[in-house]
């Protein structure tokens, strides 16, 4: 049994809290929140023991893994910490602020030998999974373009308030929706990838973008379309739909839907010629506790596998999370002025 | 005792755990609180008496009518809350703080203590019996059979241990509204594992899906399947359908084949769908 400690129980720490709690082969030895407040009213009602000072926990509880569920300017900081003292990470999206910052862990990570794992929780969706095993056979023949779309109502009205309206906390659709849609991008087609054109706009946000268009090139082969739009009203929630093109045949996927189109039969995997569909049922969908839908669950379960040297490296790793940070300063950088 | 033969509200809210499109579909046509109401007379008419929903604020329309209309004098309403995304999506997005603070604004027990905070801080409990209340005022003077607890919550409190707020949840329905309580699930195991044996609830209700293919029958579905056997829980099957994957005839015939299921809870949205469902469940527990 490996021991876990959680900092940061805010928005999405509560819930991983619980998932990491019920998760096979870890166990979560303690948590750390800043909020007095909070961290009181956990250790009232739980069994966790709590702190407020993280330094302080690491130093004081044996812990093989943290995860890392602050906001978005800590990172780099606590992951750069935790991984000198020798402790694997998980870290949520995006990995740091910054590329350099990012590129720096991954190699400080390789020198030290800390595994690490960051929370971009579409590549452990199981509809995302079967295109990705998909691609890596060819069974739509040589990939030539692709349009993947990430939509979602996050800003619905005029706002100039707030951190979602700035850029220095870490606000803007690029920021908050772009990391999934172009980490989707690199894990379907590979980390060989740049940012070729971007145009990024406002719609109700007045000094961040609200909807991002961005060309990325992947091997000097593959050209992929990346839609991004919070400000889309019409979805229930963050939405991700992707359409691939290649030599024989097309794919449609979502997080629950998949359809195939093949030019020609395919008998080995039971694919007829024409169109094809898959829904999120017909996969083994069985997980040990679920909460917030399966994906969740499944990349704690990766975290554990991952402490507990099943595997060497988490599908979701800090590299290829380092060159999802490279593409959305280029497409900032790219951009000429916020429209 | 409930009926063999539940109403859900999925359809009502665009709803479908397989296909966006379905969701959009089935939304388009319940726009109005009139659409609804009308679907639910159709229920009624054909002799569906329960109906089990979230607490949605666009209901509050529906049952005004409803109220209206003495032919629902036997319609029994089965509340399951809190609705999900009006709190629970504020928790992740507030902080359990700031969420508390959006859903008591004014309240007189809240203001009156020292600051939400420290009433959490001392005890969870008398801030979840302040939201049944909350949620218990939409219906007032309706026949309310069952409280139940929604599967984000029942789940979440599950992963963190937070046992005694189930029992609490449970000792608060019956003692304040004289019902019982109830609980959706994803992780029915687990879940039967704290009420019935670290709890020890008699009986408890227990609302999981229950499906031919093991569609989200967590740990896996033999587990699932062995415990159901064991009839020390009163369970409620849903997506017994496994969102449309499965006919309906495959779908009976796997529920009538295992053991424990005591009802089935389902939701469609055109009156030839409803009644066809109906008559499957109803031919389910007449074998």
């Amino acid at each position: 049994m490996k021991r876990v400690g959680l900092i940061g129980i805010g928005k999405m720490g509560l819930s991983h809290l619980a998932i990491a709690n019920q998760t096979p082969g870890i166990e979560v030895k303690a948590i750390c929140d800043t909020s007095k407040q909070l961290i009181r009213a956990i250790e009232k009602n739980t069994k966790f023991v709590c702190y407020t000072d993280s330094e302080k926990m690491i130093k004081e509880v044996p812990l093989d893994g943290v995860m890392i569920l602050v906001p978005n300017a800590y990172h780099f900081d606590l992951v750069k910490y935790c991984i000198e003292k020798g402790i694997h990470v998980f870290v949520e999206k995006p990995f740091t602020l910054s590329y350099k910052d990012s590129k720096y862990l991954v190699d400080l990570a390789k020198l030290n030998n800390v595994k690490g794992q960051v929370g971009y929780v579409n590549r452990f969706n199981p509809v995302f999974q079967r295109v990705k095993k998909l691609l890596d056979h060819n069974i739509i023949g040589e990939v030539s373009n692709y349009v993947n779309r990430m939509t979602g109502g996050v800003i619905l009205k005029e706002s100039s308030k707030g951190w979602r309206n700035d850029y220095k906390k870490g606000g803007g659709c690029l920021f908050d929706y772009g990391p999934h849609c172009f980490d989707l991008s690199s894990y379907f087609f590979g980390t060989d990838v740049e940012v070729q054109s971007s145009v990024l706009k406002k719609v109700f946000s007045t000094a961040v973008d609200d909807m991002v268009y961005a060309t990325l090139l992947h091997n000097n082969k593959i050209v992929g379309f990346n839609y991004i739009n919070w400000s889309d009203g019409s979805v229930r929630k963050a939405t991700n739909n992707i359409e691939i093109t290649g030599s024989k045949g097309k794919i449609l996927a979502s997080k629950q839907e998949l359809s195939i189109f093949l030019t020609e039969a395919n008998k080995e995997l039971n694919l007829e010629k024409g169109w094809n569909q898959m829904y999120v049922t017909d996969e083994n969908m069985d997980v040990p506790y679920y909460l917030r839908g399966e994906d969740f669950s499944r990349q704690l379960i990766e975290f554990s596998d991952l402490l507990n040297g099943k595997i060497e490296e988490s599908i979701s790793s800090l590299y290829s999370a380092s060159i999802t940070d490279r593409l959305l300063e280029e497409t900032k950088s790219l951009n000429k002025e916020l429209l | 005792m409930m009926d063999k033969v539940i109403f859900g509200d999925n359809q009502f809210f665009g709803v479908n755990h397989m296909s966006e499109q379905t969701a959009i579909k089935q939304a388009q046509k319940f726009r109005t609180a009139d659409d609804i109401y009308k679907t639910l007379e159709y229920v009624n008419d054909i002799g569906i008496k329960s109906f089990m929903f979230t607490t949605h604020s666009q209901l509050e329309e529906v049952f005004e009518k409803i109220k209206k209309n003495p032919k629902f004098h036997d319609f029994k309403l089965y509340p399951s809350m809190p609705y999900a995304h009006k709190y629970a999506d504020a928790l992740v997005e507030l902080g359990p703080f700031e969420m508390i603070n959006k859903f008591t604004p004014g309240n007189k027990l809240v203001s009156g203590l020292k600051g939400v905070g420290s009433v959490l801080s001392a005890n969870p409990v008398p801030i979840m019996k302040l939201l049944v209340d909350s949620e218990m005022k939409l219906l007032k003077g309706m026949n309310v059979q069952g409280i139940f607890l929604l599967n984000i919550v029942t789940d979440l409190l599950l992963g963190l241990e937070m046992h005694d707020i189930l029992y609490e949840f449970a000792q608060y329905t019956e003692k304040k509204y004289n019902v019982k309580a109830g609980f959706f699930t994803m992780n029915y195991a687990k879940l039967h594992d704290v009420l019935v044996n670290k709890l020890g609830l008699k009986d408890p209700i227990i609302v999981s899906n229950i499906n031919k293919i093991g569609f989200r029958m967590n740990p896996s579905k033999v587990e699932v399947e062995s415990i159901l056997a064991k009839e020390d829980s009163y369970n409620i099957a849903m997506s017994f359908l496994a969102s449309g994957a499965l006919r309906p005839k495959e779908a009976a015939d796997y529920i009538a084949s295992i053991k424990g299921v005591d009802a089935v809870l389902f939701g469609a949205s055109t009156p030839s769908h409803i009644k066809e469902t109906k008559q499957i469940i109803e031919e389910i527990f007449n074998r």
